[in-house]
């Protein structure tokens, strides 16, 4: 075989079926295709939605609590990035359509670079809840938790920046998978946020803000991870379509195709940002 | 037998989403943009300045993304210019989401109404359960 | 027939548009041609294979199930150690302990399931039907097609690694539930020795690590046969294998990350199996959608393309939700290490209760979860696409029993449009009753009245269809092939099937079957009986279209009646069993004073499981041996109407069609006055045929 899918069209030749193309519907079959696929992924994203409302009303305060944590600016720059590169996909394909190869790169590569640092947004993020520990230590004779982000590690300990209280000890039922840092600012009543250095040996119970913290963390990963892995693959996609219109190919059909998916993830970040982060 | 065959050829076609598309369309990608890009910002705003009930907060944010989401459907994907076969491919999702989701409110709120009575989507549950309630004459 | 001029252009201008590539069916290499193959066929018949492999490994299974209820205790029923397994596993007196019983029936079920039923109605048939029956050259995505295939293979390999690791393979049914499927099998963690092909710490022993790399490789080697053109042809393919190997390694090296236990490559495999699924279920409704010959509209879609279209929609929607559901599973399934944590936690809580402890990695207080988890929304999520999956299972075979019978009576089938409806009722009711799988599950008893109520509606197209079936036969000029046989066969144990599914369907009487072997008994009816005889019944019907040879009828009707007396020998006697109410999923029911008389008949039982496991023998006898001995198949020795046997050779050539078909009239018109003969083809135009017969 001489040629791909990607190059020709929509098979390859030699399996090139009869050229009718449905009865009557000029539609072409790569955007049938491309419209069922998205349709199996609403159902995908569905799963994960029902999961969050069940968790929503089951547990309601630590969704509360915990969506307070996220930071919101971030957030609303990504949607605002991904919007964008949803207006640069919409011109590509325009462009593509009506074969302006020098658009169509400057439109493709704008997408792509929005995609990036949609995905350079998005791991700030995350690392910016992987290194915030919650940390529960017995230190002569008193427990302390503190809640703060990481600064510092050393072979004995580590050094967080955040709020220290003392262990309440009225009897009541205490989580650290529960605990926020709002939580423990208000135990620490009205103490300021400073450094903390926490040595290995007191530590009796150490969690970062991980989808193993609890429920919301759980959903936040998972839907976000979900939705980042398919910005990947838009990224991959669109760049093979950059490479292709680099060579000299203006492919209007993929273009078309992809676009769609791109604007399909974007349109899953549009309920996800308002789900997880505001409300 | 070629003549008859030819005039059976003529025969209709049932359709399947005859609507030809333009093959360009003439959607203002721009004023889309920006469209979105305000109600981006008129959600981060009712999310900072909450208003007291919490099912307003709620439905407020759902309907501006509900808005977005539309939009981005109907001019960035070109839904408004496809013909019948891409909605029937839409919307079927769209029916499931919704039956799965009543399906799974009786599950919510009738198991365990009285925990946590401050929560948001639980007053809406809370309300709701009261209506089927009445409803059923439990 | 007369050569006619194509409305539509473009139909003969194929080869002025692709003049350049017109040779490129003879340069097709016998690896691109029979095993990297991109023709529906090739793949079709690929399912096929992988799927009666794994009917061999579930149907073992079956066999060792039925040894351990016939003969559950060495002090109570001794004498009776599994034959050559007891040996071999070196279990004390040869009697298998319980918990690799769970073993076998949950890998039993979901082997057939998954690997058996599924890949052979959907994939087999699904691939090999579609475009034949449209008059389509290919299916519209023919690369993604094979990848179809070739992806489902690593997730088979994968679930049979379950079974070579030192805690075994998945132990919680076939349905999963958490939080026993969040356990983790204890052995499971025991390590080997680390290499370029093992991560540090896996679990994977070498004969699981070289059969992976093996389904691995031909994933990666498919594409790579497709998509590496760098030069000149020798070129290509050191480039395709060095690719296919560093691929390999990276999928190998990245599995067996998550999939460490028995349970977690349920998962994985599952979940990875979801994507074959999708990519077959997009090509099919494209391709049924977008090319058919012309004069082919939907309604005159033989009613096999019909139930695969309905299927394909089925999958579509419906295995995404299970995908969901497994990446929850799986990722809760997953330790993380003290270094990510800072604790040795469980990695997310999706289903499991707050301080839930995993005894079984015996971490001290380690194993622990965040909670909050709903063990509910498990349940709802996996039966949202299980109860679809049911459909998948049984809707393709119902399209195909239609077919055969419309042959073999040489009727039209009864009410055709009626049977369209019918099938998309149940596949939309379908939608709609997931939760009457859960009428004991502790979740709000309101919903199982309105899932109880929807249930039962789906009495009304699945009658509608039995009446149809019913009749077309009567009055037909009925002839008794094996074929003709497994149909009628599939018919009378899907009324039986459905019969006792009603009585699951009523919430009061669920609360005293539940969990009996009368769900067993139930199931297997649909699936056994229903399913398989379809499945049966299709393969001797396009054994000749496929392999160019016809099947002995001799043997394929002993093979029917044994497997038929057999089967209903199996699993009749288990509605008795479960009204008296005797539980499933129990390994030794001996010590219950209430079952324990119940022995006799569990012999019983499993004698005539025996038999019916045999009975096969006669099947894969027919099957080798007819490939290689059996007389040639003319084009259509069944003097059936549809496009696969009148437009073209047994077996079809590469591309399928010399021409591209035209249709004039619907798949049924046996028995028609207009021709001589009684069967009239549906490219064959006859003058005053439209006048005489408008329903089609």
């Amino acid at each position: 075989m001489s040629e791909t899918i990607l190059e020709h069209g929509y098979v390859p030749e030699e399996h090139a079926p009869d050229p009718v193309m449905g009865h009557g519907d000029p539609t072409p079959p790569g955007k049938v295709a491309i419209w069922l696929f998205l349709a199996s992924e609403v159902m995908f994203f569905i799963g994960l939605l029902a999961t969050y409302i069940i968790f929503r009303s089951g547990s309601p305060k630590i969704f509360a609590e915990h969506a307070q944590a996220l930071n919101k600016t971030l957030a609303g720059i990504n949607t605002l990035v991904l919007i964008f590169s949803s207006l640069t996909m919409a011109l590509a394909v325009d462009a593509a359509q009506k074969g302006l190869r020098g658009r169509l790169i400057a439109c493709l590569s704008l997408t792509i670079l929005c995609a990036c640092g949609f995905m350079g947004i998005k791991f700030a993020e995350y690392k910016n809840k992987l290194t915030h520990h919650t940390v529960v230590t017995h230190e002569s004779g008193k427990i302390f938790v503190y809640d703060g982000h990481l600064i510092d590690r050393a072979a004995d300990g580590f050094k967080v920046e955040g709020f220290r209280a003392e262990m309440p000890n009225d009897g009541g039922p205490f989580d650290i998978h529960w605990m926020s840092a709002k939580g423990v600012e208000e135990l620490a009543k009205g103490a300021a946020e400073k450094e903390w250095e926490i040595k290995n040996a007191t530590i009796s119970q150490d969690i970062t803000y991980g989808p193993w913290k609890n429920v919301f963390y759980a959903c936040y990963f998972t839907t976000t991870g979900v939705h980042g892995l398919h910005v990947l693959g838009g990224i991959i996609a669109l760049s093979m379509l950059l490479a292709h219109a680099l060579r000299g190919k203006v492919l209007a059909p993929h273009t078309e195709y992809i676009g769609l998916y791109w604007h399909f993830v974007d349109l899953v970040w549009i309920f996800l940002f308002p789900l997880l982060y505001l409300i | 037998m070629t003549t008859e065959a030819q005039t059976r050829m003529h025969e209709p076609e049932e359709p399947h989403g005859t609507t030809v598309p333009a093959p360009h369309h003439h959607v203002n990608y721009y004023f889309i943009f920006f469209s979105l890009v305000i109600l981006t910002i008129a959600t981060v705003l009712v999310a900072y300045h909450r208003f007291e009930n919490e099912v307003a907060n709620l439905l407020l944010a759902l309907l501006i993304a509900s808005i977005k989401a539309t939009l981005v459907a109907m001019f960035f994907m070109h839904l408004k210019f496809e013909g019948k076969l891409i909605y029937v491919i839409f919307i079927i999702p769209l029916v499931l989401c919704v039956l799965m989701i009543v399906a799974l409110i009786p599950d919510l709120i009738f198991s365990n109404p009285d925990t946590h009575p401050h929560s948001s989507s639980l007053h809406l549950f809370n309300s709701l359960s009261h209506i089927i309630r009445g409803a059923v004459g439990d | 027939m007369t050569a006619i001029p194509h409305p539509l252009p473009g139909v003969h201008g194929h080869d002025e548009a692709h003049g350049a590539h017109a040779h490129g069916h003879e340069e097709l290499g016998f690896l691109k041609k029979y095993i990297f193959s991109a023709d529906h066929k090739i793949i079709g018949i690929q399912f096929l294979f992988m799927g009666l492999f794994f009917m061999i490994v579930g149907g073992l299974l079956a066999m060792l199930i039925r040894w351990q209820l016939a003969w559950p205790d060495a002090t109570l029923t001794p004498g009776h150690p599994v034959p050559i397994l007891g040996k071999l596993m070196g279990w004390s007196n040869g009697y298998m302990p319980p918990d690799f019983y769970t073993m076998v029936f949950s890998m039993h079920a979901t082997i057939m399931i998954f690997f058996v039923i599924i890949p052979l109605l959907v994939g087999t048939f699904g691939n090999y039907l579609i475009p034949l029956k449209i008059g389509a050259g290919d299916m519209a995505f023919p690369f993604l097609n094979g990848l179809a295939f070739w992806s489902a293979l690593p997730p088979g390999s994968i679930m049979l690694t379950g079974f070579m690791l030192a805690g075994g393979a998945a132990a919680a049914g076939w349905t999963s539930y958490p939080p026993l499927s969040a356990l983790s099998e204890n052995a499971g963690v025991g390590a080997f020795a680390a290499n370029f092909l093992r991560i540090e710490g896996s679990t994977w022993p070498t004969a699981a690590v070289v059969m992976n790399f093996i389904a691995m490789f031909l994933f990666c080697a498919y594409m790579c046969a497709y998509y590496v053109h760098l030069g000149p042809k020798v070129v290509n393919v050191v480039a395709s294998i060095i690719l296919s190997v560093l691929g390999a390694v990276v999928l190998e090296r990245g599995v067996q990350h998550v999939a460490w236990d028995g349970q977690s490559c349920w998962f994985l495999s599952l979940f990875w199996l979801g994507f074959s699924s999708l990519m077959g279920a997009v090509n099919y409704l494209t391709t049924i959608i977008k090319l058919r010959c012309p004069g082919m509209t939907m309604f005159r879609l033989p009613l096999s393309v019909w139930s695969l279209f309905i299927t394909s929609v089925l999958v579509l929607l419906a295995t995404p939700v299970l995908a969901s559901v497994l990446m929850m599973n799986l990722l809760e399934h997953q330790h993380i290490g003290a270094s990510i944590a800072g604790s040795n936690a469980r990695f997310a809580s999706f289903f499991t209760p707050y301080n839930w402890f995993d005894q079984g990695v015996g971490f001290t207080g380690a194993g622990q979860n965040s909670g909050g988890g709903y063990v509910l929304l498990h349940q709802h999520l996996f039966w949202f696409y299980s109860h679809p999956a049911v459909y998948i299972m049984i809707l393709p075979a119902m399209g195909m029993v239609s077919d055969i019978m419309a042959v073999f009576a040489r009727k039209p089938i009864f009410g055709y449009r009626p049977m369209v409806y019918a099938m998309a009722g149940i596949a939309f009711l379908g939608f709609i009753v997931w939760a009457h799988h859960m009428f004991q599950s502790g979740m709000n008893p309101t919903l199982g009245t309105t899932f109880a109520v929807s249930t039962i509606f789906i009495a009304v197209p699945s009658a509608i269809k039995t009446f149809n079936w019913l009749g077309t036969l009567w009055g037909g000029n009925i002839r008794f092939t094996t074929a003709m046989w497994n149909a009628i066969a599939f018919v009378a144990m899907f009324v039986i099937g459905g019969l006792s599914g009603i009585f699951m369907a009523s919430t009061a009487i669920d609360v005293h079957i539940h969990d009996t072997y009368f769900i067993v008994a139930h199931i297997h009816y649909v699936l056994f009986g229903g399913s398989m005889f379809g499945i049966w019944g299709a393969i001797y019907f396009w054994y000749p279209k496929m392999f160019g040879r016809m099947m002995n009828e001799t043997l394929g009707k002993i093979h029917f009646w044994l497997s038929f007396i057999f089967f209903n020998g199996t699993f009749f006697a288990m509605h008795i069993l479960g009204i008296s109410g005797f539980p499933r999923r129990i390994a030794s029911y001996l010590g219950y004073e209430t079952y324990a008389h119940y022995q006799p008949m569990n012999e019983f039982i499993s004698i005539c499981a025996f038999a019916l496991g045999l009975s096969q023998i006669f099947f894969v006898i027919n099957f080798i041996g007819s490939w290689f001995f059996g007389p040639k198949a003319p084009s259509n020795p069944w003097e059936a109407t549809t496009l696969e046997w009148n437009d073209t050779t047994s077996p079809p050539p590469h591309g399928n069609f010399a021409k591209v078909p035209v249709v004039h009239h619907g798949p049924y018109e046996y028995s028609n006055p207009l021709v001589e003969e009684d069967w009239l083809p549906q490219t064959r135009y006859v003058e005053g045929q439209e006048n005489f017969r408008p329903a089609h």
